[in-house]
């Protein structure tokens, strides 16, 4: 189970509206490469992982995926709390609006709705790792581009933060990919899954 | 008594060097300077939780119900994090 902390785990503290930003921003929260995806990847493909110490990795990086996704969130929430409907139109938010007024509704930059085919769980630890790879770099390439397009440093400063902890978790889940090919049994040249297929679980 | 910002900030990095740290242990659950690093840290953050609920308001429902007890629900305390206002 979970328990709720009342904090962010890195400060949001944004003075000037911008719903051109929260447009752009948003794609991290319900985008392709977002935070929901990865929490949710993560926290899926746990259950079935053959080995302990990657299942916890898995709990605890989908963990603070999901703090991550507060992040993001309260970015939009800060970007869009004093936007009028002018504002709206000006930025291009205005279809946004339409639907969700200032509400929090995860979607990608594009407008495209959040959808689980974001992301996999394909029940083959060698298959869902090297997806993870993907997955950290994919996020990191998303605020990479979004430090590109935005001045304001108040965004700034939880953007870094963001992208500092794809990098982290990037190695950790290369270290479980490292873990996991060196216990695999030693005739299981080829990676069968060993999920599936026990024999290739592991070594003595 | 130190103020509210600045605690927060502590409780912050703390939690943020734990946080760090536990998933370096995951893939490095032997290593010895790590385990000293956590068993420093972890005891300074649950301090500095206390801390915080005694002086602004409770960070977990655990800090809540450390509190004394008084007619009011404490949890609701404070602002929510995504306001801004915290820090």
């Amino acid at each position: 189970m979970w328990n709720y902390e009342k904090r962010l785990q890195f400060p949001v503290k944004i003075q000037n509206c911008s719903p051109k930003t929260a447009s752009l921003i948003i794609s991290q929260f319900g985008g392709p490469d977002g935070e929901l995806a990865a929490s949710m990847r993560y926290l899926s493909q746990r259950y079935t992982m053959p080995r302990r110490e990657i299942s916890g990795l898995l709990t605890d990086i989908g963990t603070e995926e999901l703090a991550h996704m507060e992040m993001i969130c309260a970015m939009v929430y800060q970007l869009t709390r004093n936007m009028s409907t002018e504002d709206a139109r000006a930025a291009g938010f205005d279809a946004y609006y339409i639907d969700h007024t200032c509400g929090l509704w995860p979607a990608a930059a594009a407008g495209i709705p959040y959808n689980a085919c974001e992301f996999q769980s394909k029940g083959d630890a060698i298959t869902d790792l090297t997806e993870d790879l993907a997955a950290e770099q994919k996020a990191r390439t998303t605020y990479d581009n979004l430090l590109r397009l935005i001045p304001d440093p108040d965004v700034k400063a939880p953007l870094r933060f963001l992208r500092a902890r794809e990098l982290v978790h990037f190695q950790r889940f290369g270290e479980a990919l490292e873990t996991l090919k060196d216990r695999l049994n030693a005739r299981n040249y080829y990676y069968f899954n060993p999920e599936f297929d026990k024999s290739f679980t592991s070594s003595p | 008594m130190t103020d509210p910002t600045s605690l927060l900030n502590e409780i912050n990095a703390v939690s943020f060097a734990l946080s760090d740290l536990t998933l370096y242990l995951d893939t490095h659950p032997d290593c010895s300077q790590g385990l000293a690093l956590f068993q420093e840290l972890a005891p300074r953050r649950k301090q500095l939780l206390e801390e915080y609920a005694r002086s602004s308001s409770p960070l977990t429902i655990d800090c809540a119900a450390g509190l004394p007890e008084t007619d009011h629900f404490s949890w609701l305390d404070g602002p929510m994090p995504w306001e801004g206002g915290m820090f």
